[in-house]
């Protein structure tokens, strides 16, 4: 078999690094854990359904008879005195993911995370710089526990078998000859073979408690009971069955650095330079179908000083002429000094960006145009945060109706209910109301030092508070009415309180809007 | 005396859309002086016994009706007029539900003419427009004088304006509009409740809730003379509310347990027919010669059986277990049943309350004015046949499994309404 001799190895770590309290993911080197479940038996739950369910538990626990899949509340009326944790499943899966790329970058070319818990590493031909296969597993498990995680490391000539091994052998490091797959696993658990629960269960239902048990079956019937995934990952363990592991592949900052002969001062010699730098970024780009949404322009100047302008873009782009034009309009920001000598130019963040056909235009269909080149100008001119558009909330009470949203956001609309066109930021008190409970508009108020006389109104709409915001809403109301003055003015006015019960409102009226 | 009847209620067996009890509405209508009020709930009649007997206490009539809403997405409030129009509108929810499955209704404008006999429909619209003509249209032909189109403020802009309309297409169908309030609740106070049940029908918190709330305001029961005052613009609205409680003369008192013809009564009464099953099975148990006190205690026990009506029901039950008898199912009879020397006799159970001195009158006394109940267990393994032939005997549509109306208890309540408020579970 092709895959069979080459080496794969896969690590676990049955209990894993607890989050800090303060849940900021650890920084850098990752923090000793040792100490956060030395004290008390730790676990971590997840709900799952109706149910809380324990996803680990620390040393301690365990050897206070607490299992993974126990009920939370099982696990509580066993021990008293019980530190239990949300888990972080994101949080471990940076963790692992974070720990592959450490794999790829120091140890071998393929590694990749396995399944929730583990790593595979494709180790064929790599040990030998590290003294061979003890030596490498003894290091292996010196840095994991260096930075805080407990492991357990098998290897063996298939994934499926060192994934069996790792998690289901009983020595913290197993180095597996070539070729003794099968014996090997045949004494372990049937659920050493990752099969689906349901798999498992059915495998149960027939008295299949070993991964023994399943070689003398006939393959056709276990295909049946058990789904073919089960017979795919028997064969792929014993290594009947290639199975590849895909390598994560550790990113590089998209970046293009020139280094001048001689250091440049004027603006047109920037200016130069930085098209040639976005022409080398783009190409970058391309290759990785990438867009750029950050960018950053490193100017190192000749006594040492580094000039920064950042940038960013409303939406993905490889544009040369935007990304240029948008570089030039900060050109004036560079203080040159006596010279620059070397520019970096480096897209900090990329979002995916694959090429798009070109709208067909035959019929002279223009099509939306895209803004976004637009408001990165703009924001270039004004400020990002000068740049906003205006979109509904979905409240009854006028002042949180609308927000400020991103100026590429996507507006929500507008309510079917006539609106003033201008709505007053603070609403004013209205004097001299003269009008009827509980629910006709007034008949003439004073707003502003003058009078007015209400020739024509409507409402009440009546808009309760928001009490679930702040207790003073709990029983407040507001009846807006729009009203017509003598003169053709056309208000929109409130009275706190629904004119009937007291503790909706005072009875005060405000001025709140104008009608166009 | 004001002439207003409410009659668009929704109690909180409209579930998780309502926010008072039947019980609360109606204390809360009979001291704001209503007359009568209209309990209708949504795809149920489910109300209506707490309903009745909130009319019990208070003497504020109930009107029992339920509000349905079709897949064309119109909304009726169906009430019926006499006791066999109520059950057309029982009928036509068990085909919406048994269409819809758990929590849903799913009904057609035709199943509802199919069913409307002596039904009232009030047509709950929302704005006007040409599809409500249409719907107006409908409602002309389907129900005639019967057919209503609601009237209600919801305190929203162009209110009056939208009124008028309605009222002017109302009257250009040939449909008279009725006033109604589309009360939720029966005090203000309730308003967050409804807002909080609302966000758990919508499996949401609160502060996420937006639009999916009620957005009408005003949704607590008002008074007759604040209604007549609001709707002083249309009298006739207010009369025709009146017009309808006093056609919807029915009363849930009407209604009786209807027991199935059993075979065994074969020209007899059912009384007659349990007395002879009886007596062959004394005869067979004392082989001929039945003992005094048993003589007299089965005759108690008749006496006071024909008295209240129930031989038909012992008669099912012993049909039931005769037939599982018959094909060898374990069955056995538990519960207050025991105390009774009929169903001993009959191999209903299989205590003898004469040996060990029960009394009969737990199980059946005419002070308690319900038939009592029989529970039989039957063996786990072959009960589906039991079922299956009591669905073949007595027809598929007159048996049920038992009907549960969902609600919460404390634990669950508290926990529902801590999510809705957005606390940690």
């Amino acid at each position: 078999m092709r895959e069979m001799g080459r080496r794969s190895e896969a690590a676990e770590h049955p209990f894993r690094a607890m989050a800090p309290d303060d849940g900021a993911p650890p920084a850098g080197p990752w923090n000793p854990v040792a100490k956060a479940c030395a004290s008390r038996p730790t676990i971590l739950i997840e709900r799952s359904g109706q149910r809380e369910v324990v996803t680990a538990a620390c040393p301690l626990a365990l050897e206070l008879g607490l299992r993974r899949g126990m009920a939370v509340a099982h696990a509580r009326a066993l021990i008293a005195d019980l530190d239990v944790q949300d888990a972080d499943r994101e949080g471990d899966q940076a963790i692992l993911d974070r720990l592959a790329l450490h794999a790829v970058r120091h140890w071998t070319p393929i590694a990749c995370p396995s399944g929730t818990d583990g790593l595979w590493l494709d180790v064929t031909g790599a040990t030998h710089l590290f003294g061979g296969e003890a030596q490498f597993c003894a290091r292996l498990l010196r840095f994991l526990k260096r930075i805080g995680f407990s492991a357990t490391i098998a290897i063996a000539g298939t994934p499926g078998a060192a994934h069996a091994l790792a998690r289901y052998g009983d020595k913290a490091i197993a180095l597996l000859p070539g070729g003794c797959e099968a014996q090997a696993l045949a004494e372990l658990p049937l659920a050493s073979l990752r099969l689906t629960p349901h798999a498992l269960q059915t495998a149960a239902r027939f008295g299949l408690e070993r991964v023994g048990d399943l070689y003398p079956m006939a393959r056709g019937p276990l295909a049946k009971r058990l789904g073919l995934d089960a017979v795919q990952s028997l064969d792929q363990a014993r290594g009947l069955v290639s199975e590849p592991i895909e390598p994560v592949v550790p990113f590089e900052l998209p970046s293009a650095t020139r280094g001048l002969l001689e250091p440049i001062l004027t603006a047109e010699a920037i200016e130069q330079v930085i098209g040639d730098l976005v022409a080398d970024l783009v190409d970058d780009l391309r290759s990785r179908a990438l867009g750029v949404r950050a960018l950053a322009l490193t100017c190192l100047r000749v006594d040492g000083e580094p000039q920064i302008i950042a940038l960013g873009t409303s939406k993905a782009s490889r544009d040369v002429n935007h990304l240029r034009r948008m570089l030039s309009m900060r050109i004036e920001r560079i203080d040159p000094g006596l010279g620059i000598e070397t520019m970096t130019l480096a897209a900090p963040r990329t979002e995916l960006l694959h090429s798009e056909a070109f709208a067909a235009t035959l019929a002279g269909d223009q099509g939306g145009s895209d803004i976004a080149q637009l408001v990165d100008q703009l924001g270039g001119r004004v400020g990002e945060a000068g740049l906003f558009k205006m979109t509904s909330v979905e409240s009854d009470v006028p002042e949180r109706a609308v927000r400020r949203a991103g100026p590429l956001a996507e507006a929500q609309g507008w309510p079917a209910w006539p609106r003033p066109a201008r709505l007053l930021e603070r609403p004013e008190a209205l004097s001299n109301v003269v009008a009827l409970l509980p629910d006709h508009p007034p008949r003439r108020f004073g707003w502003r030092g003058k009078s007015y006389r209400v020739v024509a109104g409507d409402g009440p709409e009546r808009v309760p508070g928001e009490w679930w915001r702040n207790s003073r809403e709990m029983w407040a109301v507001r009846d807006y009415f729009r009203v017509e003055a003598e003169t053709g003015e056309r208000f929109w006015v409130f009275r706190r309180g629904d004119g009937v019960d007291a503790p909706t409102g005072d009875l005060s009226w405000h001025m709140h809007g104008m009608f166009g | 005396m004001a002439t207003y009847v409410e009659l668009q209620v929704m109690s909180h067996f409209s579930f998780l859309r309502g926010a008072s009890s039947p019980e609360e509405l109606f204390a809360a209508a009979a001291l704001m002086g209503h007359s009568a009020l209209g309990l209708a709930d949504w795809s149920s009649v489910a109300g209506v016994v707490r309903g009745w007997e909130g009319q019990k206490a208070t003497g504020c009539r109930m009107i029992a009706g339920a509000r349905v809403d079709l897949a064309d997405g119109r909304t009726l409030l169906l009430y019926p007029t006499d006791r066999a129009a109520w059950s057309r509108l029982t009928r036509l929810l068990s085909l919406g539900k048994g269409r819809g499955g758990k929590g849903r209704c799913i009904l057609e404008w035709s199943d509802v003419l199919a069913w409307g006999e002596g039904l009232i429909a009030i047509l709950v619209p929302d704005l006007p427009n040409a599809g409500l003509e249409g719907h107006l249209e409908d409602l002309k032909a389907g129900f005639g004088q019967r057919g209503f189109l609601a009237l209600s403020f919801r305190r929203r802009p162009d209110e009056i304006v939208r009124l008028h309309r309605l009222d002017a297409m109302a009257r250009a169908a040939g449909v008279r509009p009725v006033a109604t309030g589309d009360v939720l609740f029966h005090v203000a106070e309730r308003r967050q409740l409804q807002d909080v049940v609302t966000a758990i029908r919508e499996k949401t918190t609160i502060d996420a809730l937006g639009f999916r709330r009620e957005r009408f305001g005003d949704r607590c029961l008002k008074s007759p003379e604040e209604m007549e005052r609001r709707f002083a613009a249309f009298p006739d609205a207010i009369e025709a509310s009146a017009d309808i409680a006093r056609q919807c003369r029915f009363d849930l008192g009407e209604i009786q347990y209807q027991y199935p013809f059993e075979e065994v009564m074969a020209g007899r009464t059912a009384q007659q027919a349990l007395t002879a099953l009886t007596e062959d099975a004394a005869a067979r148990h004392f082989a001929g010669d039945v003992p005094s006190n048993y003589r007299a205690q089965i005759a108690h026990e008749l006496g006071l059986i024909d008295r209240l009506g129930y031989a038909p029901y012992f008669l099912t039950v012993n049909a039931i277990v005769a037939e599982s008898r018959r094909r060898g199912i374990l069955c056995q009879g538990r519960g207050s049943a025991a105390n009774s020397c009929v169903c001993f006799l009959l191999g209903i159970t299989s205590i003898d309350p004469i040996k060990h001195e029960l009394l009969f009158e737990r199980f059946v006394s005419g002070e308690r004015k319900e038939p009592p109940d029989i529970d039989v267990d039957f063996e786990h393994e072959r009960r589906e046949e039991i079922i299956q032939w009591i669905y073949e005997t007595y027809g598929r549509d007159r048996s049920a499994l038992t009907a549960v109306v969902t609600r919460y208890r404390t634990r669950g309540a508290v926990a529902e309404v801590g999510k809705a408020l957005g606390a940690a579970a």
